[in-house]
C-alpha cells in the first residue's frame, strides 16, 4: 500500500513541473512596462538617470531582462564591469550607460576594472577613473577634488588596487563582515565602506546569521550605504519590521545578485539555468513566500496561509454535503426505480446538475440575507458562527456536485445489481431493498468515491464566485479584491495555489481508491486522468 | 450480353453510419427534442436580436430617404437618431416600423435618470423592466444570448478541434508523444478553469472577447483530448481494427475509416457538454465582473448588477433563467447525444451511465 502511495506520488512530479511552467506563462502576459529599453537605455541613461534607474529597476525585478530558460551567457560582474569600462574607454555613444553602470556597479567592480587600466591608453584611462569618482566619494577614501582631476585620478585609483587588493578578496571579506556582526564599531563599519558594493556578497547572507538586532541594523545600513537602496532598519523597529526588512533585502539580492557577484567554476554552470527568468521565478516561489501584496505589504505566502483553509472548509464541506446525500439518494432512486418518485428526482437532480452555481448562490443571498446576516463579518474563531454563515454558501455550492454523484450513484448501483452475486443474494429470497443497501450499495461506491479528484476542482473553482456573494473572507474572496486592487503577485499565486491543491486532491482520492480497492493497487500506478 | 457473375455478396447487410443511426435513435429521444428545439430558439434570438430590440427601426422613411435595418446599413447617417427621437421628428408621410422592444442594449432609457431600476410592466415600455444604468433588461438579454451562444460555440468549436485532433494522434501512435501528451493534460486539467480564466483575464493588458475565449479553449481543450484518446485507443486495439491491419491498411485509412467514426462519438458528446460549459464559465467570469467589458450585453453582467440593487428582483430572475434554460437544453442535448452515440450503450439506455468516469463531467463554474 505505501508502494501504491509513494508511486502515485512520483507521478505527480511531472505535474508539478507542468504547473509551474503554465503559471510562469500566465506571468509572462504581464505586459512588459518598458520592452523597448534595451533599445533607448544609452540615450535614457545619458538625460535622464534617474527615469532610467527606476524602469531598469521595474523591468528586473520581473527578470524581464534574463532569458526564459536557458541562459547561455550568464552576466555578472566581471563581464558587466568590462563591458560598461570599454563603453567609457572607447567614448562610444554608450559611455554615459556604461559610467553609470559603473559607478552603480561600485567596488564589486573594481577587481576587474583597475587591474585592466594598465592595458589602456591615457587619455581611456583618465575617463575610466573620472567614472570611478562616484565610487571613491561613496567609499570615503579621497576628497572629490583628487577624485575629479583626471591624472590625480589615475594615479589615485592605481595606488588604491596597489594597497588595498588584499582587502578585496573572499576570506578578508567575510572577517570584516563577521568582526561587524558579532560588535558593531565605527571603525569595523568604515572597513566595510572601504571596499564598498563588494561587501554586499557577504552582507545579505549575514542578516540571517544573527539575531543580534544592533548587527542587522548595521549590516542593512551598510547595505543601503553601498547600493543605494533605501532599506535601512529604524531604531524602533518591531520584529515584524525588521523580518520584512531582511525579506527585502534578500528579493533584492535574488534581482541584482549578477550587479555584485562574479560566477566561477559551478556557480557559473549552475547560472545557466539559475540566471534565467524561470530560474529566478521558482526560487522566489519558494523562497520568497511569493512575493509581496500590493494592497497590504504583507506576504503573499502569509496571507495564503490565512485564506486557504476558509476555501478548503467550504470546499470539504460541500463535498462532504454532497456524498451525505447523495449515496443514500442514488440508492433510493436505484432502488425505486422507474417509480415516481425516481423520475421526479431524476428531473429535479437534472435541474440541478444545469444550475449555474453562482445564480443559486445569488437567489439563496436574495432570499435569505435579511434573515441571515450575510453581511456581518466572519469570525475565524467562533465556530458555531463560522459554519452558520458558511451553511449558505455550502448549499449553493453543493447543488451541481450533488446533483452529479446522486446521478452517478443510482448508475453504478444499477451496474452492480446486475452482478452475479447479487442475483444469488436475490435467489435465497433477500428483498429489492436488501439487494440495493446490503450488497449492492457498497461495491458501487467505489467509483463514485473516485469521483471527488475530479469534483474537487469544479467546486473550488465554484468556491470563488460564492465566497465573493456571500462575502466568505477565503481565496476567492481575496482574489476578487486582488483583481480590483491589480495585485499581480497574488493572482499568479492563486493560480499556483489552486492547480497544486488540486493535485494533492486527486492523489488523495487515487490513494483513497487503493484503500479501498486492492485490485487497484495491483495494477499500474498511472495516474487516473490518462488511464486507457 | 455475357453477364458475369456478380462477385458481390446476393443481399448486403444493411449499412447505416454511426452517426446516422446515432441521430435516428436521437429523433426518438423526447427530452432531446425539447432541448434541441430550446438551443435552435435560443440562437434565433440572438441571430436576430436586431430585430427584437434595437434603438433604430427595422425599416423607416425618415426625412424622405427609406432605410431598410438602418442599425446595420446606414450606422452613421442615423448615429445621433434612437426609435423616440425618429419617432417626435417625423415629417408628414414619414413612417418607421419599430423593433419589438424600441431600445438597443447599450441604450439608456430616454426617461433618463428616472427609468433606471424600472420593475418590469409586461405590455409597457420595457417588459422586462431596467438596470441600474436605465437600459432595457430585455434588449440586453437579447443581445446577451448572441455574446453568449456565439462566445461558446466559437470557443467550443476551437477546443474540441484541438483536443480532437491531439486526442487522436497521441492515441493512435502512442510512444512518446502519447507520454508528453498525458503529461500536459494531466497538468492543464489541475487548473480549476474558472481560476486560471480569471487570473488572465486580470492580468492581461487588454481584456477582450477575443482573450477570454483564448483562454477558455486553452483549459478546456485537455478534456475534449483525454476522452478522444481513450476512445482512439480503445477502438486501436479492436479485433476489427487489427483485421484491417493484418490486410495492408495504412495508419491514415485506419485511423480515417475505423477510429475516426468511432472517436466522433465522443467528440461531439464534449463538444455539446463544452458549450455548456463555456456558458456558465462566461457568465461566471462576466458576474464576477473579469470577463467582457461592461457595456457589453451579457447575461452575467445583468445578474452581477443584483449584487448592489437587492431589491430588484427581475435583474435577478430573468438573466439567470436564460443561462438555466441554455445549460440544461445543452445538457439534454448533451446526455441524450452521449446515450445515442454509443452502441456499446444501448443495453442500459435509461439507466444512466455506469462506469461513465471516461466520459465528460457536467458542466460546473
Amino acid at each position: 500500500m505505501l508502494r501504491y502511495a509513494l508511486r502515485r506520488m512520483l507521478w505527480a512530479i511531472p505535474t508539478l513541473l507542468g504547473i509551474s511552467l503554465v503559471v510562469f506563462f500566465v506571468t509572462s502576459l504581464l505586459p512588459d512596462p518598458a520592452a523597448d529599453l534595451p533599445k533607448r537605455a544609452a540615450a535614457l541613461a545619458a538625460s535622464n538617470p534617474e527615469e532610467y534607474d527606476a524602469l531598469e529597476e521595474e523591468r528586473r525585478a520581473r527578470f524581464l531582462d534574463l532569458p526564459a530558460f536557458f541562459n547561455a551567457k550568464p552576466q555578472d560582474v566581471r563581464t558587466r564591469a568590462t563591458a560598461a569600462m570599454r563603453h567609457v574607454a572607447d567614448d562610444d555613444d554608450q559611455a554615459a550607460l556604461g559610467a553609470h553602470q559603473l559607478a552603480r556597479m561600485g567596488g564589486a567592480a573594481l577587481p576587474y576594472v583597475l587591474p585592466a587600466l594598465d592595458d589602456l591608453t591615457p587619455a581611456a584611462r583618465a575617463r575610466v577613473a573620472i567614472a570611478l569618482t562616484p565610487v571613491g566619494l561613496r567609499m570615503g577614501v579621497a576628497e572629490e577634488d583628487r577624485l575629479s582631476d583626471p591624472n590625480e585620478a589615475v594615479l589615485f585609483w592605481s595606488r588604491f588596487w596597489e594597497d588595498r587588493a588584499l582587502d578585496f578578496t573572499a576570506p578578508a571579506l567575510h572577517r570584516a563582515v563577521h568582526r561587524l556582526a558579532l560588535h558593531t564599531t565605527d571603525l569595523r563599519e568604515r572597513d566595510l565602506r572601504e571596499v564598498d558594493t563588494y561587501a554586499l556578497s557577504a552582507v545579505i547572507p549575514a542578516m540571517h546569521g544573527t539575531d543580534d538586532r544592533e548587527a542587522i541594523r548595521a549590516l542593512a545600513a551598510l547595505a543601503s550605504h553601498v547600493s543605494g537602496r533605501h532599506g535601512e532598519i529604524r531604531f524602533d523597529a518591531d520584529d515584524d519590521a525588521l523580518h520584512r526588512a531582511v525579506d527585502g533585502w534578500d528579493a533584492w539580492w535574488q534581482v541584482h545578485e549578477s550587479d555584485y557577484v562574479a560566477f566561477d567554476g559551478v556557480a557559473r554552470v549552475a547560472a545557466a539555468s539559475i540566471q534565467t527568468r524561470y530560474g529566478k521565478w521558482i526560487f522566489g516561489a519558494t523562497t520568497g513566500r511569493l512575493g509581496m501584496s500590493a494592497i497590504d505589504g504583507v506576504p503573499i505566502a502569509d496571507k495564503l496561509v490565512a485564506r486557504t483553509p476558509v476555501t478548503l472548509l467550504l470546499t470539504a464541506l460541500a463535498l462532504l454535503a454532497s456524498y451525505a446525500i447523495a449515496v443514500p439518494l442514488g440508492a433510493l432512486t436505484a432502488w425505486l426505480r422507474g417509480r415516481p418518485v425516481d423520475v421526479t428526482l431524476a428531473v429535479i437532480l437534472f435541474a440541478m446538475y444545469s444550475l449555474p452555481t453562482f445564480w443559486a448562490a445569488q437567489l439563496l443571498a436574495h432570499a435569505y440575507a435579511p434573515t441571515h446576516g450575510v453581511a456581518l463579518p466572519m469570525n475565524l474563531h467562533d465556530t458555531a458562527q463560522t459554519l452558520w454563515r458558511l451553511a449558505l454558501p455550502v448549499v449553493a455550492l453543493m447543488t451541481g456536485s450533488l446533483a452529479t454523484l446522486s446521478r452517478y450513484q443510482r448508475a453504478a448501483v444499477l451496474e452492480t445489481i446486475r452482478l452475479d452475486y447479487v442475483r444469488t443474494a436475490k435467489a435465497k429470497g433477500a428483498s429489492a431493498f436488501r439487494q440495493v443497501v446490503v450488497h449492492a450499495l457498497r461495491n458501487a461506491m467505489l467509483p463514485v468515491v473516485t469521483l471527488a479528484g475530479l469534483q474537487f476542482p469544479a467546486l473550488l473553482g465554484g468556491a470563488f464566485v460564492v465566497e465573493e456573494v456571500f462575502a466568505v473572507p477565503g481565496i476567492g474572496y481575496e482574489t476578487m479584491r486582488a483583481v480590483e486592487a491589480h495585485d499581480e503577485a497574488w493572482l499568479v499565486a492563486i493560480a499556483l495555489v489552486t492547480a497544486v491543491i488540486t493535485t494533492l486532491a486527486l492523489i488523495a482520492s487515487d490513494v483513497a481508491y487503493g484503500l479501498l480497492d486492492p485490485r487497484v493497487r495491483e495494477a499500474t500506478a498511472t495516474p487516473r486522468g490518462v488511464r486507457a | 450480353m455475357n453477364e458475369r457473375p456478380s462477385t458481390r455478396p446476393l443481399s448486403r447487410p444493411e449499412r447505416r453510419g454511426v452517426t446516422i443511426s446515432a441521430l435516428a435513435r436521437l429523433r426518438q429521444n423526447r427530452t432531446a427534442r425539447i432541448g434541441v428545439v430550446a438551443i435552435v430558439c435560443i440562437a434565433l434570438v440572438g441571430i436576430f436580436a436586431d430585430v427584437l430590440a434595437s434603438d433604430l427601426p427595422l425599416v423607416c422613411r425618415f426625412h424622405g430617404q427609406t432605410f431598410l435595418l438602418p442599425a446595420f446599413t446606414h450606422p452613421t447617417a442615423l448615429a445621433t437618431y434612437d426609435n423616440a427621437r425618429i419617432e417626435a421628428e417625423r415629417s408628414p408621410g414619414d413612417w418607421a416600423l419599430h423593433p419589438l422592444v424600441p431600445f438597443g442594449p447599450a441604450q439608456t432609457s430616454t426617461r433618463g435618470a428616472l427609468a433606471v431600476l424600472r420593475p418590469p410592466t409586461l405590455f409597457g415600455e420595457h417588459p422586462l423592466g431596467t438596470d441600474a444604468f436605465g437600459r432595457d433588461v430585455f434588449a440586453r438579454l437579447v443581445h446577451g444570448a448572441r455574446t453568449s451562444l456565439g462566445a461558446a460555440f466559437v470557443a467550443a468549436l476551437a477546443f474540441v478541434a484541438i483536443g480532437t485532433i491531439l486526442g487522436a494522434l497521441a492515441g493512435f501512435f502512442g510512444g512518446v508523444p502519447d507520454a508528453a501528451l498525458a503529461r500536459v493534460i494531466e497538468t492543464l486539467t489541475a487548473f480549476p478553469t474558472l481560476v486560471l480564466v480569471l487570473v488572465v483575464q486580470a492580468l492581461i493588458a487588454h481584456p477582450s472577447l477575443g482573450t477570454l475565449l483564448t483562454a477558455i479553449a486553452f483549459t478546456r481543450w485537455p478534456e475534449v483530448a483525454r476522452l478522444v484518446r481513450a476512445e482512439v485507443l480503445l477502438v486501436s486495439s479492436q479485433d476489427y481494427v487489427l483485421a484491417a491491419r493484418a490486410l495492408g491498411a495504412g495508419p491514415w485509412r485506419i485511423l480515417r475509416r475505423h477510429v475516426g467514426p468511432n472517436a466522433f462519438a465522443p467528440m461531439l458528446v464534449s463538444a455539446t457538454f463544452g458549450v455548456a460549459s463555456v456558458v456558465l464559465v462566461e457568465a461566471s467570469l462576466d458576474f464576477l465582473r473579469v470577463g467582457l467589458p461592461p457595456a457589453a450585453a451579457s447575461w452575467g453582467e445583468t445578474l452581477s448588477e443584483t449584487r448592489e440593487h437587492v431589491g430588484a428582483w427581475w435583474l435577478l430572475v430573468f438573466p439567470g433563467l436564460a443561462v438555466f434554460v441554455t445549460v440544461l437544453a445543452l445538457n439534454l442535448v448533451g446526455e441524450a447525444l452521449r446515450d445515442a452515440l454509443d452502441p456499446r450503450l444501448q443495453a442500459t439506455v435509461g439507466e444512466g451511465r455506469p462506469g461513465g468516469a471516461a466520459y465528460e463531467e457536467p458542466p460546473q463554474a
